[in-house]
């Protein structure tokens, strides 16, 4: 590991993994929070419960589609959803610079408490600081949140011929933000997907059993995550670039930053890996959801043990997990 | 969709056509890219692609990447620069080590608002690329002087295309056909690549950055090869002119003058990069910083140079993927998304 820390290091990537694995999980050593995926998820009383947090430092604070405060909901929302559970309460703790203006502070504040009641949680404790000018750029939110694990919910052991679903169009919150911090005068309709994605997955309660995997493409993409799921279970996947539910504008205007969608994140998505027999009616139901571009992308493979994809010509391209940041602080 | 259909058609062509084994090199990036993105090089059997000098960031001389850190160490002077010039190390660090001191855009243009926003600080804009951006950059200046803008200096760094190649095919007879670059031939306009067929005896085509554009490269190279021609041809009609762009070459010539220029990984080489003219000089950043960019040959272990010059593989160098790394490349290739040790390490590894 590097003697100091780079940006690199927060962008969701796998030196994100080596910081975590070599300081975080050396020190906190537990097996909670070693063998935990989105969420850590542990029995209370009986109950099984899912516990997460995050922090959210994205530039600009309000972006097309959303805004810090919004973000900070669905982002904590969607981890305790996809690792099965029901979110119940949040905590949401504010670092504040010095000079921030009051009204902006409560318009991300009321988005918060829209958002919230909209999904079905409550936000029930919190904290604030405020730090001198220049300490920070503005305002930092950390959320944690907790829920109750769904139908028995458990990640399963994932196999050859497990399909990959995922639920929609990818990369339009990493084009979103990118669109808007480079200043690109490109007209098209450029907006960030930052959503709650529980009712999708509350749909699919009959299915739980065919269920193997739930994660949510943020940081790093589907590309990243397609790389943390190859590695976890020492499988390889593979993808179909024609399968890829992608917009247009979303590819052209990366093909002109020298952006790639597949790396780019995602914040209202899901990728599900789900046992074959049962993933096209998986899918039908997500598509009942008002997800029409959702698809089967992929299958889990024995060897290579690697994720790669077949490309349009049927040429073959290796998707390593993310190696530098293509644009740091977007959550 | 159709141009998908067309193209695995052309694949199926080029492998059916019954020939010797041939080397091809593009000189763009974007072409490097697309042929990695979609896997072409392992759909083509029996041909070598190789990739040439043709990606701007990654023949950047450290020598120049040590004049720019050298500028964003001073007081009061930021730096305005391409996103991916900021990860590329000189001899020892990189723009990314001095992160408060720099601004990043896509359009060259933007450097002017910057300036003009804060006056109470020096920008110097790091103006590398080839024939492609000089007009843009030239514009950018020119505009500069005309606002009398005073607190903006320009880093050049432009790189002339015929050059490097000239230098390429006279070194390297190894290679069949070359695969020219769209966007400085959309400038420089057809006649510009004319001199590899006539000079060289080899095949050569100027084609766009779509994945069919590059495979009917591929396949009209691969039938002149066949034939023992030495064909030259647009198929990037739809941008490319005979001449090119007048308005770009009057701004060009407006502002810059040739001299020789350096290539990270290959040298000097003569007459191969464009400097700012006498009656722009106030506008340059050696002049204004006082800085020479230092000539001295730089150390370098990797084979860069022999992958570049398309004599070897990035595979068949024994830094590849082990000690260099897109985190921590050694040479230039490996520098830049469009490098092609940089492709080789993302998207083929296995294959």
């Amino acid at each position: 590991m590097n003697s100091k820390i780079k940006l690199i290091h927060g962008d969701g990537g796998k030196y994100t993994n080596e910081l975590i694995k070599e300081i975080f999980y050396k020190n906190f050593d537990n097996e909670l929070l070693i063998n935990s995926f989105d969420s850590s998820v542990f029995t209370l009383d009986k109950q099984r419960i899912a516990f997460t947090t995050d922090s959210y430092v994205i530039k600009p604070l309000f972006f097309p589609g959303g805004n810090i405060g919004k973000l900070a909901v669905d982002g904590t929302v969607n981890d305790l959803a996809v690792s099965g559970a029901k979110p119940l309460y949040l905590s949401c703790g504010f670092i504040i610079e010095e000079g921030f203006k009051v009204n902006k502070l409560n318009t991300i504040v009321k988005s918060m408490a829209d958002e919230s009641k909209k999904i079905g949680v409550k936000i029930v404790t919190g904290d604030t600081k405020v730090v001198e000018k220049g300490s920070i750029d503005g305002l930092f939110i950390n959320t944690s949140g907790i829920g109750i694990i769904e139908n028995n919910y458990q990640t399963k052991k994932i196999e050859e011929g497990d399909k990959i679903i995922i639920t929609g169009n990818i990369a339009e919150h990493g084009t979103a933000l990118a669109v808007s911090r480079y200043d690109l005068k490109v007209k098209g309709d450029f907006k960030s997907d930052c959503d709650a994605i529980y009712d999708i997955i509350k749909s699919l309660s009959s299915y739980m059993d065919y269920i193997k995997l739930m994660k949510d493409p943020t940081r790093g993409g589907v590309a990243t995550i397609l790389n943390e799921i190859s590695e976890d279970f020492d499988l390889g996947i593979k993808i179909f670039e024609e399968k890829i539910p992608i917009r247009t504008h979303v590819k052209s205007v990366n093909d002109m930053l020298g952006l790639d969608p597949l790396y780019l994140a995602n914040e209202g998505k899901i990728i599900l890996v789900v046992d074959k027999k049962a993933s096209k009616e998986v899918l039908e139901k997500i598509k009942g959801k008002g997800c029409i571009e959702a698809n089967i992308i992929g299958e889990v493979i024995k060897t290579p043990k690697l994720v790669y994809m077949e490309t349009l010509l049927g040429g073959k391209r290796i998707l390593d997990s993310l190696d530098s940041d293509l644009l740091p602080r977007i959550c | 969709m159709n141009d998908i259909k067309l193209g695995k058609k052309l694949i199926k062509r080029i492998n059916e056509i019954n020939r010797k084994d041939i080397k091809i090199m593009e000189v763009c990036g974007t072409h490097t890219q697309v042929i990695s993105k979609y896997g072409i090089s392992n759909l083509v059997k029996n041909i070598t692609l190789l990739s040439g000098p043709g990606c701007p960031v990654c023949v950047t001389h450290e020598s120049y990447i040590d004049a720019s850190l050298d500028i964003i160490k001073r007081e009061n002077v930021k730096v305005i620069t391409f996103g991916d010039m900021i990860k590329v190390k000189g001899t020892n660090k990189s723009l990314e080590d001095y992160r408060d001191k720099f601004k990043v855009i896509y359009n060259p243009l933007d450097a002017l608002k910057i300036a003009e926003k804060n006056k109470n600080l020096d920008f110097v804009f790091l103006a590398v690329g080839f024939e492609t951006t000089a007009p843009i950059i030239a514009l950018t200046i020119k505009l500069a002087k005309k606002n009398n803008i005073s607190n903006l200096y320009f880093l050049v760094s432009l790189k002339l295309m015929k050059p490097i190649l000239n230098k390429i095919l006279k070194l390297n007879t190894d290679i069949d056909g070359i695969i020219c670059p769209g966007h400085v031939a959309t400038i420089m306009g057809s006649e510009y690549f004319n001199f590899i067929s006539s000079t060289y005896n080899i095949p050569s085509v100027i084609c766009g950055f779509e994945a069919l554009d590059v495979v009917a490269g591929i396949y009209t190279l691969v039938k002149s090869i066949n034939k023992d021609n030495f064909d030259f041809s647009n198929l990037y009609k739809r941008c490319v002119k005979v001449n090119g762009n007048k308005k770009a070459h009057l701004e060009i010539k407006d502002v810059f003058k040739v001299s020789n220029g350096l290539w990270r990984g290959i040298g000097e080489v003569n007459n191969s990069s464009l400097i700012i003219n006498k009656k722009y000089k106030n506008y340059d950043a050696l002049d204004k910083f006082n800085i020479k960019i230092s000539t001295k040959k730089q150390a370098n272990k990797c084979i860069c140079s022999e992958i570049i010059l398309g004599k070897k593989l990035p595979y068949q160098c024994n830094y590849f993927s082990k000690e260099c790394t897109p985190m921590n490349p050694k040479g230039p290739c490996m520098v830049s998304s469009e490098g092609s040790c940089a492709n080789y390490y993302k998207y083929r590894g296995a294959f």
